[in-house]
């Protein structure tokens, strides 16, 4: 018997078999998809059994069509096919009872399930009692069997199971609270109708009708509709996995029907040569190596590709934000990935703004711009910061996890017209939230894309914090600037001033003079006396002499203590005249207190900076003031000496006394601000700091060299201006 | 006899302005534009009334006025009066100048009646 089953001549191709082994083989895959997906659920393995078995079944019932004796047909359906039957309805039921969790508890009736077909498989095999011998038909599909009268008990027994499994489902769907199981057990409920009717094919069998049985259609059926229902709630992508079998099988059957014709060619020639076959064996098996080498992978490669295409975007999008500071171009790179890989109707990215506490449309492609700002205490909004998940709208009603915030985000998604919500939350602090349309081929988001959106979300978070962050800083950083040059504009209009109070002394002596003689003149002539024309005369030009005098003072003040305005203009001037200027004022005090100024420069030299002259004569003030009261903590009077001097690119200042020096020890902190040797009360120690500061300002440099006792020289140099090169200007505002 | 003033200023529209004023009244004038000038001066005058500046380069007033009374009292003579014309002293300079009484103060701008009626009461 065994060497006629295993006699290949004891079969033929027979077309009707194929698409049974197809449906055997797309059923296989799907149950190896639905394990793959998760290993260890009891459920995908239940799943899982049921596919095998009814693949089993399908499988070897194409080898009873392909039998070309009754002999060889009969061996097959009584030890194999059969054997898958039996095994169906107790698998659906495993399956049914893990699929309501009740595994656990009806354990035994599992069991129980599976040893009762067993012994009818059993009685079978021992008895011929239920495939009566002989009675296996030809049909025109082939050979099939007709069932003797036993068969009738494993049919009412195959009925008590189905109405079990039946019940069961009706009265969970009953009891079932949760809209997702619902939905699931909706389907699974005709799914298994599905399959009662394609396990009963062989019913019309009993009144010899020749009805072709097509119950593979409706078992294929049902356990892609519940691998569906399986799979769809981790992932979606069983449209991909369906396309692919599907691509499997149509390339496969590129090669067997050739070879089918092939083989039918050369069968008769053959039938004799054991060689002649093995060799028709060996090629199958070298076409069947080709195929699975050479065809499948590419077909895997194209189903896969869309998937390393998103790999290959997010990954680019990625290096892309390193790059991105401002938020606004990082916004719209986000977008741009976006919509180049899942073609979305619609994208809206709103971002937080910490100042309305609401969220403000940043950008959006085609979706409504009406909608600008999100309240910061939506509903939704609110619980998404919690969860942190991307929303998809389809999933609201059945997905029991969305039962609390269910109405806020049906307002949420109809307010945005949006069918998928992207939160980008940092630190549980919604950041913004990126709503996406729906997809222009109308396609649904499918598990890689979710995939993808996952990346692109987590990596737009940080990116969007930093920016945040960046231009936060970058904000404040030019509030402060703004302040500081004004607080500094301030300072050293304070510290003229200031200087002006200093020298107020020198300056009331130096007028008083000049109007002690007007007075006094004006008052002799007043007098009434004898009119002398000679003395009248000496008398008025004398008062002539003093108000010249008063007017020339005056104009100097006035020239040193600019106004504000007029001191933050920068424009090209001479640094000896401001030098003179300074000094010419300087010396009312200056001289009372028995210093001399010494200036040494070339007349015919211009010594042309770029600058704010309210500025530089500060500086030049703050220094001169310095020596005298370094000379004057030494001696009585003394002479400070000042030399100006210049190279091809630089106007240098020299300011020297032969004061006290300065000590090693604090040389370097002389320019700090708030640092003075000063008693308390004669100085702020701004002074030397803002000197620094103004002239870094002017892009030169201050330096200091000193030794105590013998005095400190002071050195500026300011960048020349060329004769027709005028440098950059200085920004009065930095 | 005209009483003898001598006026120690730096600045010559003062010089000028006191020495015509002081004349006018009846006075002979004498002067000096610094502290050295009127170191040397009352050795060979015999002065009555000292006018002088307070702040003026080199030596101020209040020095060469002390130096004088030191040289006058080298030669047992009696001090001088003084009136200090000022725009304004600190109070260092001003409580020295106290020590070397009799002295009056006259703040410039000053009316000429004011100080004339202080010349004429001193030398009185």
């Amino acid at each position: 018997m065994l060497e006629q089953v295993l006699n290949t001549t004891n079969y033929y191709l027979n077309p009707y078999s194929l698409p049974v082994i197809l449906a055997s083989i797309l059923i296989l895959s799907i149950g190896l998809f639905v394990l793959k997906q998760n290993k260890k659920s009891i459920i995908n393995i239940a799943f899982f059994l049921q596919c095998l078995s009814v693949s089993f079944w399908l499988s070897t019932i194409s080898i009873v069509y392909l039998s070309r004796t009754q002999n060889i047909a009969l061996f097959w359906y009584r030890y194999f096919t059969f054997f898958g039957v039996v095994n169906i309805m107790p698998s659906v039921y495993m399956f049914a009872v893990t699929w309501s969790g009740e595994f656990q508890r009806k354990k035994y009736f599992v069991i129980v399930n599976y040893i009762i077909p067993l012994l009818f498989y059993i009685l079978e095999i021992t008895t011929d009692k239920i495939v009566i011998p002989f009675e296996i038909r030809k049909y025109f599909w082939g050979y099939y069997p007709i069932y003797g009268p036993w068969a009738g008990i494993f049919l009412i027994f195959f009925c008590i199971q189905f109405f079990i499994n039946f019940r069961k489902l009706y009265l969970s769907y009953r009891s079932e609270k949760i809209p997702t199981k619902t939905m699931q057990i909706r389907i699974l409920t005709f799914a298994t109708l599905f399959a009662f009717v394609a396990s009963s094919d062989f019913l019309p069998k009993f009144f010899n009708l020749a009805l072709y049985p097509i119950g593979y259609i409706p078992m294929l059926t049902y356990i892609a509709v519940v691998a569906y229902s399986i799979v769809r709630y981790r992932t979606f992508d069983i449209e991909t996995v369906m396309h692919k079998t599907i691509m499997w099988i149509l390339t496969f059957s590129f090669i067997l029907i050739p070879a089918f014709f092939l083989y039918k060619w050369v069968s008769p020639y053959i039938r004799e040569s054991i060689a002649s076959q093995m060799a028709l064996w060996a090629m199958s098996f070298f076409a069947l190596a080709f195929y699975l080498r050479a065809i499948q992978p590419k077909i895997d490669h194209f189903f896969q590709r869309r998937k390393s295409n998103l790999e290959k975007i997010s990954s680019r999008f990625t290096e892309d934000l390193v790059h991105l500071k401002g938020l606004n171009q990082l916004i719209r790179r986000i977008e741009d990935a976006i919509a180049d890989t899942l073609y979305p109707r619609r994208i809206g990215i709103f971002i937080y703004n910490e100042d309305n506490k609401n969220y403000k449309l940043a950008d959006a492609i085609s979706a409504s711009r009406e909608i600008v700002y999100l309240e910061g205490d939506n509903q939704f909004l609110l619980w998404i910061a919690k969860n942190n998940k991307i929303v998809y709208r389809e999933f609201i009603d059945i997905d029991p996890k969305y039962a609390l915030i269910k109405e806020g985000a049906k307002n949420y998604f109809n307010l945005t017209e949006a069918i998928v919500a992207i939160p980008l939350v940092l630190n549980e602090k919604l950041l913004g939230i990126i709503n996406l349309g729906k997809k222009a081929n109308l396609k649904r988001y499918s598990a890689a894309d979710f995939h993808f959106l996952t990346a692109i979300k987590n990596q737009a978070t940080i990116a969007i914090s930093n920016s945040l962050l960046y231009e936060n800083i970058e904000e404040q950083v030019r509030q402060r600037t703004k302040e500081l040059v004004e607080v500094q504009k301030q300072l050293v209009q304070a510290e003229k001033l200031a200087t002006v109070g200093t020298l107020a002394g020198g300056v009331a002596h130096e007028i008083n003079n000049p109007l002690t003689a007007i007075l006094t003149n004006v008052q002799m002539l007043l007098a009434a006396g004898p009119i002398d024309a000679q003395l009248d005369r000496e008398s008025l030009e004398l008062i002539e002499e003093a108000t010249k005098r008063c007017r020339t003072i005056v104009q100097k003040l006035m020239a040193y203590a600019k106004t504000p305005l007029e001191a933050s203009e920068v424009s090209q001037l001479n640094l000896l005249k401001a030098l003179k200027n300074v000094t010419s004022f300087l010396n009312y005090q200056l001289e009372q207190e028995n210093i001399k100024i010494a200036i040494e420069a070339k007349q015919d030299s211009e010594y042309l900076v770029l600058g704010n002259r309210n500025e530089l004569e500060q500086v030049l003030t703050n220094i001169i003031l310095n020596a005298k009261d370094a000379i004057k903590r030494v001696k009585k009077s003394g002479i400070i000496y000042i030399s100006l001097s210049e190279d091809s690119n630089w106007i240098k200042i020299k300011i020297s006394d032969e004061g006290t020096g300065i000590q090693e020890e604090i040389i370097s902190k002389i320019f700090d601000p708030f640092f003075t040797t000063k008693e308390v009360g004669k100085g702020l120690g701004l002074g030397l700091s803002i000197c620094q500061s103004i002239i870094e300002k002017h892009s030169g440099l201050i330096t200091v060299q000193s030794k105590v006792n013998a005095g400190s020289i002071f050195t500026i140099q300011l960048p020349k201006v060329k004769e027709g090169i005028i440098p950059a200007p200085l920004q009065a505002e930095a | 006899m005209a009483k003898k003033i001598l006026v120690i200023d730096d600045e010559e529209l003062i010089i000028k302005s006191l020495r015509k004023l002081l004349e006018k009244n009846g006075f002979a004038v004498f002067i000096a534009k610094n502290g050295q000038d009127a170191l040397v001066m009352p050795e060979e005058e015999n002065f009555d009334l000292i006018i002088a500046d307070i702040r003026m380069p080199g030596m101020n007033g209040v020095e060469t006025v002390e130096s004088i009374n030191e040289n006058l009292k080298k030669r047992n003579l009696k001090k001088i009066p003084i009136i200090f014309i000022t725009g304004y002293a600190d109070d260092a300079i001003k409580q020295k100048a106290e020590t070397l009484k009799p002295v009056a103060y006259i703040y410039k701008p000053f009316d000429i009646e004011e100080l004339v009626n202080k010349v004429k009461e001193i030398l009185k």
